[in-house]
């Protein structure tokens, strides 16, 4: 899934390395973390290269969090050999962090609480 | 599971939208401010677009917190309203949370509506469906 559109995809994300040193912020839709520098306007892209982006932040974001996601695991190799000056790539940034690891926890557990809460149907 | 639900939902609406790219188009007079401000909060958000009474509103990234829902949910609104659209349809794109995707299926399954609105599955991929919210603002 997405491989084409990966391939077009691919020369439209932005490069680094990046010189970024604050905190990504968390993105709903892919559940995922997302550095500022990789925020891509999504008029620009056709409704499947946004969607192959929010895999590759969902993929990487399992390797930085440690929370198994297999999913994308082929397109993130993929896009390796397609864009691997992206600046998503840069060192640091799909290693696990504990820091990370724990805002997921943190985002997730009040997720699940304010469910449980009860929203409004 | 129904509140579950309930909350992404709520979530996915709402902080898709106290922003929008290309808003300029309605006439919005803050439209700079406004686009700072929530840049600089953290929101970072999707299009609209009009064709005749149909408001659509592409989700793009959706960042923030529960704070910025009901405000998020009056400007998209307000937005459409004023480009006299009577019926707003927020395309979330490609749903890969896990989560909010089965939130939104079991929405769309039950035929329950959200603000008034439905939601409908667009596309039916299993890793990362497309959905449709189509909430009335007349």
């Amino acid at each position: 899934m997405f491989e084409t559109e990966l391939a077009t995809l691919a020369g439209k994300l932005p490069r680094g390395p990046s010189r970024v040193a604050e905190e990504p912020v968390y993105d709903l839709i892919s559940d995922a973390f997302v550095w500022n520098d990789e925020l891509i306007d999504f008029q620009t892209l056709s409704q499947g290269e946004a969607g192959a982006m929010r895999c590759l932040w969902r993929y990487r974001t399992s390797l930085v969090t440690g929370v198994q996601d297999g999913r994308f695991k082929e397109l993130w190799t993929r896009a390796t050999v397609l864009a691997p000056s992206w600046v998503g790539f840069t060192e640091g940034r799909d290693v696990y962090s504990e820091n990370l690891a724990q805002k997921y926890r943190e985002l997730k557990s009040k997720g699940r609480n304010k469910g449980q809460r009860g929203a409004k149907g | 599971m129904t509140r579950l639900a309930g909350y992404w939902l709520t979530l996915l609406i709402l902080l898709s939208g106290p922003v929008l790219e290309g808003q300029d188009r309605f006439g919005h007079a803050d439209l700079a401010a406004e686009t700072t401000a929530a840049r600089a909060a953290g929101v970072y958000t999707g299009s609209m677009n009009v064709a005749g009474k149909v408001a659509t509103y592409e989700v793009g990234v959706v960042v923030g917190d529960s704070g910025t829902i009901l405000s998020g949910l009056r400007t998209v609104t307000s937005q459409a309203r004023a480009a006299v659209a009577e019926t707003l349809v927020i395309n979330t794109g490609h749903v890969v949370n896990e989560q909010l995707a089965a939130s939104l299926m079991a929405r769309a399954q039950s035929g329950a509506t959200m603000f008034g609105g439905t939601v409908e599955v667009a596309y039916q991929g299993a890793a990362a469906p497309i959905f449709k919210i189509t909430i009335p603002i007349k």
